[in-house]
């Protein structure tokens, strides 16, 4: 009895965009779940889109996420608390992965993402020490040892 | 299932992100991890030292429920009310008894007699100066000093002398021909202006009190850029405090909003709106 009454389902068939990564790989995304970029939407709008999409800043891995990402954004009828959770889940992950799924929500345009991402970064800098978030953004131009003492005296409350 | 292979220990390293994401990142930290991020390196110092940092730290504080910075402080620092988080305060006189005078956005000034200190609790920064009244400007973004001085008393009356310092350029002005007499019970600055409330009303403009505020018995304040007089009427069960805010500057329009708190033995009186930043 789960299919026989169909009759509540639009009428017409799900659109599917094809994305390929830098790496070459395919991913298939209905075209609903897609509209979250605004990127994806400008290039379907173009109607571009018929041939895949080749996304070369995103590699493979990282793109199976996003589509992820978009399809659970997409499913209709989840509550707001399960989603909260599924989010939280799909951002436990080390900074380096979410780095990248920052640029690729900055490139794609998908603000949730960008948002979620963004947030957890700002989180683990929340208990970092300067060291520590020097490694974590690659950041090698540091004071001199007199310079950083200097400044560290000057904000000396926020190392306690 | 989200579990990502990156190498044990941090061995990989992470992309650049560009500068806009990380000054989105940053906006939205409190201010104890900025400061250490300041400490990290020169570009990172530049960053949240960049004014146009400060602008959108300030938009996103301001942003969220105000009434969460309804504070009340009564005789002394150690008595704080109605807050979830104590005031952290930079290093004071130990004898301060000190009353928070005035607050904008994350700045104070605390009074002692004839002492006056300005501080960011935020920072923790405070300088003593013998400032005598702070003021913002939106429309400039800059933060304004009255000071006041007596000359000498004529036929009874105490003439004044006033000057407007701009903490941004370190100048001072000179105010002519101003119609306050010493001493004025708040200042505030807003409109491009600085506005002050005497005993009976805010001569500086002339502008006139909302129709329902019993004289003599407001404080002027800035609630989110616009100019506001609080009033509060205390009952034996609960303090109604009024809030006129002068919506349309213009036209003199106030708008009323009341807010009713429980009724507290310390009396409401030294109020202030400030942003936790």
């Amino acid at each position: 009895m789960s299919s026989s009454s169909s009759s509540s389902l639009p009428p017409c068939p799900k659109k599917m965009i094809t994305l390929k990564s830098s790496d070459g790989e395919t991913f298939q995304i209905e075209e609903t779940a897609a509209l979250q970029s605004k990127t994806l939407e400008n290039m379907i709008d173009e109607n571009c889109a018929s041939t895949p999409i080749p996304l070369r800043s995103i590699n493979g891995k990282i793109l199976a996420k996003v589509v992820e990402f978009c399809n659970k954004h997409a499913e209709v009828g989840v509550d707001a608390e399960s989603l909260h959770a599924w989010d939280a889940e799909f951002v436990n992950v080390e900074y380096t992965t979410l780095f990248d799924y920052i640029l690729a929500a900055n490139f794609l345009e998908i603000p949730t993402l960008l948002d979620l991402a963004s947030g957890v970064v700002g989180d683990m800098i929340k208990g970092k020490t300067p060291d520590e978030i020097r490694k974590m953004f690659n950041i090698n131009d540091a004071f001199s040892p007199e310079e950083e003492e200097e400044v560290r005296r000057a904000n000396q409350w926020a190392f306690e | 299932m989200a579990d990502e292979v990156n190498g044990r220990d941090g061995k990989a390293v992470s992309p650049d992100l560009p500068a806009d994401i990380i000054h989105d990142i940053l906006v939205r930290l409190p201010v104890k991890t900025l400061l250490r991020f300041k400490c990290v390196s020169k570009p990172s110092r530049s960053i949240i030292s960049d004014p146009s940092f400060a602008d959108s730290f300030l938009a996103r504080s301001l942003a969220r429920p105000a009434i969460a910075g309804l504070v009340s402080i009564y005789d002394g620092l150690d008595h704080q009310m109605g807050l979830s988080a104590p005031i952290p305060l930079p290093d004071l006189p130990p004898d301060l008894l000190a009353k928070i005078l005035k607050s904008i956005h994350s700045f104070f000034i605390l009074a002692d007699r004839d002492l006056t200190l300005v501080c960011n609790p935020s920072t923790r920064e405070g300088n003593i100066e013998s400032f005598a009244a702070l003021g913002y400007d939106p429309a400039s973004k800059q933060y304004k000093v009255l000071k006041t001085w007596i000359l000498h008393v004529q036929h009874g009356d105490e003439v004044a002398a006033h000057k407007v310092l701009t903490l941004d350029t370190n100048s001072w002005r000179t105010v002519d021909d101003c119609p306050i007499k010493f001493p004025w019970d708040d200042c505030i600055s807003a409109e491009g202006a600085i506005h002050i409330l005497t005993h009976d009303l805010m001569k500086f403009r002339m502008l006139l009190p909302p129709g329902g505020a019993r004289e003599g018995k407001v404080e002027l304040k800035l609630f989110r850029e616009h100019l506001a007089l609080l009033e509060c009427r205390r009952s034996p069960w609960d303090d109604m405090i009024t809030m006129y805010v002068l919506d349309d500057y213009g036209r003199q329009a106030w708008k009323e909003l009341r807010m009713v708190l429980p009724h507290n033995n310390v009396p409401v009186q030294f109020s202030t709106f400030f942003e936790f930043l």
